[in-house]
């Protein structure tokens, strides 16, 4: 019962503009729901709260990961939970190295004491390096910078592989993508799937969900949740677009 | 003036420091400015945000002579540590006035490489000597009033209380490293000095001579350690003569310790096609001002100028650079990256000069500043003096702290907000870093940052 991600009532906002409206979503683990809506209603937002981004205040409701309520925790906290958040843009950081930055992230999960060993390291990085298709030399550069668009979205499969998450939220991992580069994408995010892990799947396309089978679809609208439902949901939106959404919206 | 009162701002001292007749007389001159010489004031556009008011010449005695050794095994435990991860083909070490240890393998002395310290040199080699010192850097302060057109107004005349320092270096220097490279001659593994300090209460007055001759290449590294001391002055002076067509890469690490004052004035001269690259870094001492000045003299020269610098604490880091432009084609690029922390006070006036005829100039200056603290504070004056109509130069300074987005996404992932914060800062100090090509020394500055890094 408690184990599974709860964003119950959840209202945020920037500054004095209300952006997420009351959003209910429940993902037990094991699940992966895919989130869609219109641009500009507020999927972005919803993930980047979940994992604390201080540029968003919650104004009411909770969030619940295993039964732990988070919103009073600090963002390196719930990413040590277990909460990963795949970034609709990731930020460039020359002068830190891919590998510096994940042996550290990787220590960070460490209790007091305890050091992450170059095997456990360096065997964990062969086999995610081989999932993504990608060769070892990418570690040596520098977080994200001068990355292609599909670079830095694999750049986050590589990160979410590393560090064992136990809820994914990924932000339009498949945008800027090729077919070939979604399928690796994809991949990775498979490799990862089994009765642990839950998570939401942000995406405009039914392309991605294709590769990514969800267990639910929801619609987000104007900051809440408009509608719920199975796969075919997602094969309505990719038919016949976010018109009738907006819809139920107005209702 | 009660200064000269102190015997070791006297000219006996300069008489016992002995040498040549030329050089005493040079001495003596410069004493004697010095004596004449006011502190710089903050009336004095160059010293506006430093304050030496309170440095007092009446207290300060000079460095006690050390034995010197004959075996790497008697010095210094700071230096033997860092010998022991250099990869310097030849050194010098200086702990008090005189040089105690020194190594140059025969192959360099084979290939004409004359290097040593100043007084030896000014033994074996007088006329070299003599011919470059005090060429670049001066008792005096060398005029940089810009080459106007008729009828314009050129800049201002530097203020003669300037020399202040450099006139007391020119007096009463000690620890010289003189370095010559001959014609064609290329040193491939860098040369370096290590220069220690362990007296409070004492003044030593540095000095670096190099001279990279035509189409010559070498490199030289000079490091400058302590450990924390109460009142402690370093005057330091470093002369780079890059003559045509040669390479010299140098670098400057100053990592005195606390209650240490570092006035440090470097200055390059740049013939024509040869090329400077300068790194100069400042870790230590309370109180620090290195001016760092590249007189582009020749048609294509170029020098490329990078500083790191890391002040926390109460530390006063100034650094005063100039890029003057004295022929065509001639191209500078000048990036310093300085972090502060806590109350630390930083300053950075960068200046392009270009004067009337240096056409095709490209002259670049970027600094920017890492705050990390409310309370530390930082003031970036960049100027410009273009006198030429046909160049490109562009200036520009930037201070904030930590990116918040950089931020976020290493906490996203996990890492705590104090191991972020170093992993930023370490990162944007790191950017200068990666375009020096010295490994060894990259390292050993790495783990200077690492150190600094930690203690924040
Ligand atoms: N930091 C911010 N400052 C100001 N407005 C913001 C901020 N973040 C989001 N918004 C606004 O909130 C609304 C929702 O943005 P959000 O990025 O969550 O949308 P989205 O559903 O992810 O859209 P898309 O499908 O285009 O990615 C938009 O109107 C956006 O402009
Ligand atoms: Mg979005």
């Amino acid at each position: 019962m408690t184990n599974q991600l709860e964003i119950r009532n959840l209202h945020a906002s920037v500054g004095d503009l209300p952006i997420l409206r009351g959003v209910n979503i429940t993902v037990p683990r094991g699940e992966l729901h895919a989130v869609m809506g219109p641009n500009g209603n507020g999927k972005s937002t919803l993930a980047k709260v979940i994992v604390g981004d201080p540029e968003y205040t919650v104004t009411e409701g909770e969030i619940l990961v295993d039964g732990h309520n988070v919103l009073e925790m600090e963002p390196d906290e719930r990413a040590r939970l277990g909460l990963f958040l795949a970034f609709q843009y990731p930020v460039e950081i020359p002068g830190v190295t891919i590998a510096n930055f994940l042996r550290l992230a990787m220590q960070a999960r460490k209790p007091e004491g305890e050091e992450v060993s170059f095997m456990e390291f360096y065997g964990k990085l062969q086999e995610a390096l081989k999932v993504l298709e990608w060769d070892e030399s990418i570690v040596e550069r520098y977080l994200n910078a001068g990355f292609s668009g599909g670079e830095k979205k694999r750049n986050e499969i590589l990160q979410m592989l590393m560090l064992d998450p136990t809820y994914i939220i990924m932000d339009e991992t498949d945008s800027g993508l090729d077919v070939d580069a979604l399928k690796i994408v994809s991949k990775g995010v498979n490799s990862l799937r089994g009765p642990n892990l839950g998570g939401l799947v942000i995406t405009h396309y039914q392309r991605l969900l294709n590769y990514i089978v969800p267990d639910k679809v929801h619609i987000i609208v104007e900051g809440r949740v408009v509608q719920t439902g199975g796969p075919e949901l997602a094969q309505r939106l990719d038919a016949e677009g976010y018109d009738w959404v907006k819809e139920l919206a107005r209702a | 003036m009660t200064q000269t009162l102190n015997q070791a701002f006297s000219a006996e001292a300069v008489t016992a420091l002995g040498g040549p007749e030329w050089l005493t007389e040079r001495r003596r001159a410069a004493l004697e400015l010095f004596g004449a010489l006011p502190l710089p004031t903050e009336a004095v556009e160059a010293w506006k945000y430093t304050d030496v008011s309170g440095i007092d010449f009446t207290a300060m005695k000079p460095t006690r002579v050390k034995p010197a050794v004959t075996d790497e095994a008697a010095l210094p435990e700071s230096v033997r540590a860092r010998l022991a991860s250099t990869d310097v083909a030849a050194y010098l070490v200086f702990d008090g006035p005189d040089v105690v240890y020194a190594s140059l393998p025969e192959a360099l002395r084979e290939q004409g490489v004359v290097f040593t310290d100043l007084r030896s040199a000014l033994a074996s080699h007088e006329a070299l000597v003599r011919e470059y010192l005090y060429s670049v850097v001066p008792a005096e302060v060398p005029d940089d009033t810009t080459v106007a057109a008729p009828g314009t107004t050129p800049s201002k005349s530097p203020d003669p209380s300037e020399g202040k320092f450099s006139a007391l270096n020119a007096a009463l220097w000690t620890n010289g490293a003189f370095v010559y490279v001959p014609r064609n001659v290329e040193v491939e593994l860098p040369l370096g000095a290590f220069r220690v300090l362990d007296e409070s209460g004492a003044f030593t007055a540095t000095r670096t001579l190099v001279v990279a001759d035509v189409n010559s290449k070498v490199t030289f590294i000079d490091e400058q350690d302590s450990p924390d001391l109460e009142g402690a002055f370093a005057f330091g002076a470093v002369e780079l003569i890059v003559k045509d067509g040669a390479q010299l890469r140098y670098v400057s690490v100053q990592n005195w310790g606390r209650g240490v004052t570092h006035i440090q004035r470097q200055r390059g001269d740049v013939a024509r096609d040869a090329t400077l690259n300068s790194l100069v870094v400042t870790m230590g001492g309370t109180l620090s001002r290195t001016e760092m000045q590249s007189y582009l003299r020749g048609q294509g020269s170029s020098s490329e100028m990078l500083g790191l610098n890391f002040a926390s604490e109460d530390q006063h880091f100034d650094h005063y650079t100039l890029q003057h432009h004295a022929a065509p084609h001639a191209h500078s690029d000048l990036l310093y990256k300085s972090v502060l922390a806590d109350t630390a006070r930083g300053v950075f006036s960068g200046m392009i000069k270009v004067d009337l005829g240096a056409q095709k100039t490209d002259a670049y200056q970027k600094h920017r500043t890492l705050l990390l603290s409310s309370e530390a504070r930082n003031d970036s004056i960049p100027q410009l003096e273009i006198n030429a109509n046909d160049v490109r130069c562009s200036h520009g300074s930037t201070t904030g702290p930590v990116d918040p987005e950089q931020m976020f996404y290493l906490l996203a992932r996990g890492v705590p907000r104090s191991l972020a914060e170093k992993m930023l800062v370490t990162a944007f100090l790191e950017d200068v870093l990666s375009r020096v090509p010295l490994a060894s020394v990259v390292k050993y500055i790495e783990a200077v940052i690492a150190e600094k890094v930690g203690a924040v």
